[in-house]
């Protein structure tokens, strides 16, 4: 019998990076859904929880805090790899007291660098 | 009547009686006698005249011649003998006897002559016969008178002894009488003696108020009344003495009390023991105090008691060879172990107390507790021999002639001794001071005061010294200056360095930077320079030589002025640019500040004092944080537009293109990510410089670490061809910041992999000795030219030898590596050839 497919969710406003993300994650075999801000991404995790979320923190209307707040107040567990431009400690730490796991910055790798991370994640 | 009266008529009236007696008794016994003469004198007439008788008778019968003249003869006899003791007879019947008697006799011889010649001239017959016979009866008549008289005679001697019978009976009587009357009077006086015997015996055994019974009234009676006046007395005088005994018994507790409360709060241990067993009899408050054990237990105890066997035999030793001296037994040292203060130390004395006889009775013993200055006499003397191992020291006369000098001071001179001792301490002059100085020396020491100064001397080679001078005058009892002491320190060496110091502090008054000296360890200010009073607004005369003021220091953030006084108290270096600093006037300013510990020569541990540098950077502060703020947004906005730029590269790389356009797609996307990084690297450093970076230490397991890093550089080795070998104890863990330790090892591995050669090897080693874990990053590479090799820690410093590999670099990731590696407490290094390849070394402490 057929594994599921593990099912990642990418909150991400930027058109063009959350397709090459999407892309990552596809061509590696696995269900990708997207978000395009915060408050899409709640209603999402809500009726389909992912295996992992790769989150965008500055997103429109409600940002990527109000999605960690949200599954951590809602119990959830899957994991949650941040994808942000933002690089100082202090959002690092606002994240990882929210309950993230890992954080990347995105300019900081090509998109291929993403999937070994999202693989350490899964496993 | 009295008993002397008595005795003395008794005495008179026994005389009187016995001489009267005597007296009365010589009478009848004279009387007796008498009376027997007459009574004799009666019988010899009467027998006489018996015989007259005869013979007459005789003569008439036979006439003759020779009767006649018997018969004259007796005759005469007779009257002879009534002649002679006619006066015997003294009472009238017997003188009238006598007389007749001697009348008869007398006519009997006239009778008898008659008769005679009657019978011669033949007388008839009846002449002679009447004759006869008148004589006859005449004669008869002389025999009857006789006889009265005899009988008269006889009576008086009846009578005398019947006298001398009554006499003796009389005096029997009297003699009884006399007998009976002293054996009472003897008996009166014995009676009293035994009443004053048993009232003496009485009042002896104590009882005070027994009296005599006053019942007569002579001497045995006056007697009674003096023993009663006497017991009286005696009572009175005893109750008195009673009286007296009391006060004096009072008097004695109270001097008692007196001795026994001097006894008590004499500060020292005082202690009394038994000669016999040497038990504690008596003890005092000091002696509590010191031992630290309460008298009711020592008391009735001996030194084995308390204390331990060594000491307790020392003691015992020592107070019998005092029991058995006359004289004060010193110790002028015993160590003795006490409840509370540990081992003390006493002086004590201990004297035998002897009875009357002068056996050994108690042993007093006082001890004063010395530990104190047994302390204090060894310092003494281990300064003064201190002071002999350091000090020139030396005596003169007072003409300045040497006459004691020490071995230092021998060796400073270069003199020998012969020739000091006996020489003027001027010999040793070097002539360059001014005379002024010395004239101001023997003015202040012939005065009797001490003279301090520097002296220049010159040693016998010509050696130059300096010395720090003390002499003191040696005053003798009347105060005069006798001899001179005078120590000396050698001080060239200190005089050379304060000139060097002098230097130093002129070369630090002109600096810009603020300086402060504080010293070690009584924390004072020794030093501010002018730049300090211009930024604190503290003049230097204010804060000179008093207590540093930390106070100053109290808006620095806590964590900062710990990491501070940590450094400090551990001799270390510190460094801060987040010190904030109150000038007086209460305004604040941040400051860059050093701190660097002095040690004391000869020491690498003891601070002598601390340099405390800084400078106001309060300005470059604030535009460093406008630089971050800009940087951190500015970053951000850049970053958003390249990461499209980057990953649409980077895609495109994948797809088919011509060789040309994937060049240049190539170099686009290489180019992106440098930017990239370059963005990143210095962002990191701007966080390093302005503070914000504060690492985070957790334990981090190293070879995971190094694993994820391997990782991102995967694909950059592959296209290169490089080999990556990683030598990492699978537990290997480090306390550190794992983000700072990703960046640090990420960009030496990242350089490790970028200047190597194609198919070269990179290797990473991490092991743990000493307590910190090494890592180092070996690679094949070009290495470091030599000469640029001081400055590869630059910011934005590239080697030569890499600019010219085409390479894009920004001379940020070395820098970013050195200033992390700092922040995290650790050290890097390298080696490198400057041909062959590089090994950087990173080492931090394993733990915190």
């Amino acid at each position: 019998m057929k594994t599921p497919k593990k099912h990642i969710l990418i909150v991400e406003d930027n058109e063009f990076l959350r397709k090459m993300m999407q892309k990552v994650i596809t061509v590696h075999g696995m269900r990708a859904t997207t978000a395009i801000d915060g408050k899409t991404a709640i209603e999402q995790i809500q009726d389909d929880p992912p295996d992992l979320m790769l989150l965008d923190l500055l997103l429109p209307h409600t940002d990527g805090y109000e999605v960690l707040k949200h599954r951590k107040e809602n119990g959830m567990t899957f994991p949650v790899i941040v994808c942000s431009n933002l690089s100082d400690k202090t959002n690092r730490d606002r994240c990882k007291a929210l309950g993230a796991k890992g954080y990347v910055v995105k300019s900081d790798m090509d998109d291929e660098q993403l999937w070994p991370i999202i693989e350490k994640h899964l496993s | 009547m009295n008993i002397r009266t008595q005795l003395r008529a008794s005495t008179f009236t026994t005389t009187f009686f016995l001489v009267l007696f005597i007296v009365i008794l010589l009478i009848i016994a004279s009387s007796v006698w008498q009376a027997t003469d007459r009574l004799k004198v009666a019988e010899q007439i009467t027998e006489r005249s018996f015989q007259l008788s005869l013979l007459r008778s005789e003569y008439l019968q036979h006439p003759g011649e020779r009767a006649k003249i018997q018969w004259i003869g007796q005759s005469e006899s007779k009257l002879r003998l009534i002649d002679e003791k006619a006066h015997l007879f003294t009472n009238d019947i017997e003188r009238g006897l006598v007389e007749k008697l001697r009348m008869a006799a007398y006519s009997n011889r006239l009778m008898f002559a008659q008769l005679v010649r009657s019978v011669e001239q033949g007388g008839s017959d009846t002449v002679v016969q009447e004759l006869s016979n008148q004589m006859s009866m005449r004669s008869q008549t002389g025999i009857q008178l006789a006889v009265q008289l005899s009988a008269s005679s006889r009576q008086a001697v009846a009578t005398a002894a019947r006298m001398l019978v009554y006499a003796v009976f009389v005096i029997g009587l009297f003699v009884f009488i006399i007998s009976l009357g002293t054996s009472v009077i003897s008996r009166n006086i014995s009676q009293t003696i035994s009443a004053l015997a048993k009232g003496t015996r009485t009042i002896a055994g104590g009882n005070l108020t027994y009296r005599l019974p006053e019942t007569t009234n002579n001497e045995l009676g006056d007697l009674s009344r003096l023993f009663n006046a006497m017991s009286t007395e005696l009572q009175r005088s005893y109750a008195s003495l009673e009286e007296r005994v009391q006060k004096r018994t009072s008097e004695l507790q109270e001097t008692n009390r007196f001795l026994d409360a001097i006894l008590e709060n004499i500060p020292n241990m005082i202690f009394v023991k038994d000669a016999g067993e040497l038990r504690f009899v008596r003890f005092n408050r000091a002696a509590e105090d010191l031992l630290g054990f309460k008298r009711e237990k020592m008391i009735g105890k001996n030194d084995y008691d308390f204390f331990p066997q060594d000491q307790a035999v020392f003691f015992i030793g020592k107070d019998r060879l005092a029991l058995e001296s006359a004289t004060v037994t010193d110790i002028p040292e015993e160590p003795i172990d006490t409840v509370h203060q540990g081992k003390r130390w006493l002086h004590t004395r201990k004297i035998s107390i002897r009875d009357e006889n002068g056996k050994p009775q108690y042993l007093l013993g006082i001890s004063e507790d010395i530990t104190e200055i047994r302390q204090k006499e060894a310092k003494i003397a281990a300064t003064l021999q201190a002071l002999d191992k350091t000090a020139l020291v030396s005596i003169t006369d007072k003409e300045g002639i040497i006459t004691y000098v020490n071995e230092k001071f021998l060796e400073v001179s270069k003199y020998p001794k012969e020739e000091l001792i006996g020489s003027n301490h001027r010999i040793m002059k070097s002539g360059l001071q001014p005379q002024s100085l010395f004239v101001d020396l023997w003015q202040t020491i012939s005065k009797g005061h001490v003279w301090r100064g520097e002296i220049l001397n010159k040693a016998k080679d010509g050696t130059l010294n300096w010395l720090d001078t003390a002499i003191a005058p040696i005053l003798s009892p009347l105060g005069k200056a006798e001899h001179y002491i005078s120590i000396r320190f050698l001080i060239t060496d200190r005089k050379k360095a304060l000139q060097d110091i002098r230097k130093f502090q002129q070369a630090v008054a002109s600096s810009t930077e603020a300086v402060l000296i504080i010293e070690n360890p009584n924390d004072t200010i020794a030093f501010v320079n002018p730049a300090w009073s211009r930024l604190t607004g503290y003049p230097a005369d204010e804060v000179m030589g008093k207590k540093m003021q930390y106070s100053q220091w109290g808006k620095t953030a806590r964590k900062i002025q710990n990491k501070l006084e940590k450094a400090m108290q551990e001799g270390k270096p510190f460094y801060s640019d987040e010190f904030v600093l109150s000038r007086k006037d209460g305004g604040d300013y941040t400051a860059e500040l050093r701190m660097y510990p002095v040690f004391n020569e000869g020491s690498d541990n003891q601070v002598a004092f601390y340099v405390i540098i800084h400078a106001d950077i309060t300005a470059r502060k604030q535009q460093d944080k406008a630089k971050t703020e800009f940087m951190s947004l500015a970053s951000h906005q850049l970053r958003t537009p390249l990461t499209e730029i980057r990953w649409a590269l980077s895609s495109l790389k994948q797809e088919h293109l011509t060789r040309e356009q994937k060049e240049t797609v190539s170099t686009a996307h290489a180019a992106s990510s440098h930017m990239a990084e370059t963005i990143k690297a210095m962002l990191a450093i701007s966080h390093v410089e302005t503070g914000d970076m504060n690492p985070e230490p957790a334990d981090v397991k190293l070879n995971d670490l190094i694993t994820d890093i391997a990782r991102l550089t995967e694909a950059e080795m592959k296209k290169k061809n490089i080999t990556l070998t990683v030598r990492c104890p699978p537990r290997l863990t480090l306390h550190s910041d794992a983000q700072l330790l990703k960046e640090i090892v990420g960009n030496l591995l990242s350089n490790a992999c970028k200047y190597n050669r194609p198919g070269g090897t990179v290797t990473v080693t991490a092991t743990k000795e000493n307590g910190r874990v090494r890592i180092d990053i070996a690679d094949t590479g070009l290495g470091i030219p030599r000469g640029e090799q001081d400055r590869i820690s630059e910011k934005f410093f590239r080697a030569s030898n890499a600019i010219g590999h085409n390479q894009e670099g920004s001379g940020l990731g070395l820098h970013l590596a050195y200033s992390l590696v700092q922040l995290l407490g650790g050290t890097i290094a390298f080696t490198s050839d400057g041909r062959t390849g590089t090994v950087f070394t990173l080492s931090f402490p394993a733990s915190v």
